[in-house]
């Protein structure tokens, strides 16, 4: 009986559930879609602050939004367990680029709560590659 | 009163009832009919307003759930309907306007209520917007 | 002179008070994501609108009474419960929704939560109900709404491809990547923001309010057949803002500040600072209006003295059922339920809630015992009745395509 129970777990690690994989695949896509669009609010925002077309106010709540909506996405997509090992390396793919957002997007967030607006543009410019993958990986897995 | 036929339900019924001041008093939620025992046609003796004549009317859940929201207001189980006499209608046009002002028609407990404990204790209740 | 003025003048608190949080998320979310391919549907809208809006005029002119009295007396009070039920719900829910918009725009100004605003603004809204005159109050409201014309200042100055925003809009269709099922459930709730049942209920209590009678009805003719299309430019001023900007990025809109991001892009500070009014006025605006209906419709279909005209002791019920909903408003804004989440939903229900709004409407103007000679003509009809057909659909299919798509997801 034992044996029947280990095989028939052994069994279902190597059918790879497609199906499952999939919606893994459109939940990772659509996770990185978007903390994409939060970061890329962000960043127009920093533009707009390099501009000087806004001040202190705007640009808090913006990136409060922000940063919460991306943190939200995080925890979300965290909270799913991966359906097969295939889907781990998904996982990691994209923990590692939200990660990456989000820590840039509470950053951003400190900086404009402290008024130091100047330091912004450079900020938004090391999270572009970030923003850029995001929307890479949100292209390929929707 | 002049036995005019009017149809119940088109020209009475649900119709909004006006004081002698023009001011609103209430719609006509349900009438008390005065059934003859020489089995000529009944004819209606009174107006009944208020939600203890709507809810029966309305029927069913709704319709009991309507009264009891109004009985729990009154703290009284068994309110009576508001009743205006039939010998108070002076004109039966698109509302129906009766002799009496609101106040001396009495049959306003829910409004009478509002404007007590609520309205009332609030300043500025006296001034008309405009 | 006078009476240009004054048409002038109802023409602009029109446009100013056309646009409110359901119209400002819807255009903005839906511009963002679909671009301008469901502009028709703020077209189809206005049209209704306007014609159901005059139709509402028309009756309150011409009979003096407002749209629930009429309803419950010509359908009874079984069909005029089930109208007020529904209208009073979806209003309730847009009441409560335009709380939020209003302390989530002063959360814009000032980097406060929106939150600490919230009971700020129940007050103002009630403070204002309670003392203000009313048409004062509805043309200072709709006056500085204007001031939204930020976003079309803003379109303009963003220098988009024009042709290419025409192009979108005249051949709607479904942009790669969305599902059909999407298109439809954002259609619908365009569609819902256009349409709002409360618009027309206050449209009419204020005419009966104002003592309108037949000789207003071309002036009322006017502010609604010039100001509301504009008003319905406005909108898609803001759908073009989001496409031309938001789009482009990828960025979907869930927050307010998102909705302001073109703006401040193209117009800085200044144009920041009149979008702050043009968000509070709207808002706000739309917050004693939804109010006020709250207050109408119950009243109209109890039979209650209603109204601003009257002092509030002689409308105690009345009062009480609006402060009551103010209360209630900000309550559920106070929850934390996210206040564009609310407006989301509140325009899928308005959807769902406007065939029972305006089919009475349709069969009031009908009826010679109350119009006279002013009853509905042969094309009104024609044009009422495709609306009806068209509302009817859009509410059958309103809440399964919300679940199906959850929500727009």
């Amino acid at each position: 009986m034992k044996r029947l129970l280990v095989l028939a777990l052994l069994l279902s690690g190597c059918v790879s559930p497609s199906r499952t994989d999939r919606d893994y695949q459109l939940k990772a896509g659509n996770s990185a879609k978007a903390v994409a669009s939060s970061v890329a609010t962000a960043l127009l925002g920093a533009r707009a602050a390099a501009d000087h077309r806004t001040g202190g106010p705007y640009l808090t709540v913006l990136l409060v939004n922000a940063e919460k909506d991306a943190l939200a996405v995080q925890s979300t997509f965290d909270s799913v367990q991966p359906p097969s090992s295939t889907a781990d390396g998904l996982k990691d793919q994209v923990d590692e680029l939200i990660t990456a957002a989000t820590s840039g997007l509470s950053e951003m967030r400190t900086l404009v709560r402290r008024g130091e607006l100047a330091a912004l543009p450079g900020l938004a410019q090391r999270l572009r590659p970030t923003l850029d993958q995001l929307q890479t990986f949100a292209d390929r897995y929707q | 009163m002049a036995g005019r036929v009017r149809d119940l339900a088109l020209h009475l019924l649900d119709r909004q009832v006006l004081d002698t001041d023009g001011r609103a008093v209430g719609n006509v939620d349900d009438v008390e009919l005065h059934v003859p025992e020489d089995g000529s046609p009944p004819y209606v003796v009174a107006i009944l307003t208020g939600p203890q004549a709507l809810g029966p009317r309305l029927g069913g859940l709704l319709g009991q759930w309507l009264v009891f929201l109004s009985n729990a207001l009154a703290r009284n189980q068994d309110e009576e309907p508001g009743r205006i006499g039939w010998e108070l209608v002076t004109d039966l046009g698109s509302a129906v306007t009766v002799a009496k002002s609101r106040v001396e028609l009495g049959v306003h407990a829910n409004e009478d209520r509002a404007r007590e404990y609520l309205v009332d204790r609030i300043p500025g209740a006296r001034d008309a917007g405009s | 002179m006078k009476s240009l003025l004054k048409i002038f003048l109802g023409i602009l608190t029109a446009i100013g008070g056309f646009v409110d949080i359901g119209d400002l998320v819807a255009n903005a979310v839906i511009g963002a994501r679909f671009g301008l391919a469901l502009a028709w549907v703020v077209v189809l809208g206005v049209i209704g609108i306007c014609l159901y809006a005059d139709m509402s005029g028309r009756v309150a002119a011409v009979s003096g009474r407002g749209t629930f009295d009429l309803v419950r007396e010509r359908l009874g009070p079984r069909m005029g419960l089930a109208n007020l039920l529904a209208s009073t719900f979806v209003t309730f829910l847009t009441l409560a929704a335009e709380i939020g918009g209003v302390a989530l725009a002063l959360e814009l100004a000032t980097s406060v939560s929106y939150l600490l605003f919230v009971p700020l603004v129940a007050f103002g809204v009630w403070i204002v109900v309670w003392r203000m005159p009313f048409e004062r109050m509805e043309q200072a409201f709709g006056i500085l709404g204007l001031c939204l014309l930020a976003f079309a200042v803003a379109l303009w100055q963003l220098g988009p491809d024009w042709s290419q925003l025409l192009h979108q809009a005249v051949h709607p269709s479904v942009p790669d990547g969305e599902g059909h099922p999407t298109y439809v459930f954002y259609a619908i709730s365009l569609f819902g923001a256009a349409m709002t049942p409360y618009e027309v209920f206050f449209f009419s209590s204020g005419a009966v309010e104002e003592g309108w009678s037949r000789k207003d009805l071309r002036t009322e003719r006017l502010n609604v057949y010039i100001g509301f299309p504009l008003g319905g430019l406005l909108s898609l001023a803001i759908a073009g803002c989001a496409a031309v900007v938001l789009l482009p990025q990828g960025i979907s809109v869930d927050h307010l500040d998102q909705v302001a991001l073109p703006v401040v892009l193209s117009l800085g500070k200044v144009g920041f600072a009149f979008l702050i009014v043009g968000f509070v006025a709207a808002t706000f605006g739309a917050s004693l209006e939804t109010a006020l209906s709250t207050g109408y419709s119950i009243a109209q279909y109890l039979g209650w003295q209603w109204g601003k005209r009257t002092a509030p002791r002689e409308a105690a019920r009345f009062h009480a059922v609006v402060l009551v909903a103010i209360i209630l408003g900000a309550m559920l804004i106070l929850t934390t339920l996210d206040p564009v989440k609310v407006t989301e939903y509140s325009l899928v229900f308005s959807a769902v809630a406007l065939p029972l709004t305006y089919f009475p409407i349709l069969v009031v103007a009908n009826d010679r015992d109350y119009m006279g000679e002013s009853v509905n003509g042969r094309v009104v009809n024609a044009l009422g009745t495709f609306y009806l057909v068209l509302l009817t659909v859009v509410a059958i299919v309103a809440v399964p395509l919300m679940i199906a798509t959850k929500a727009g997801q």
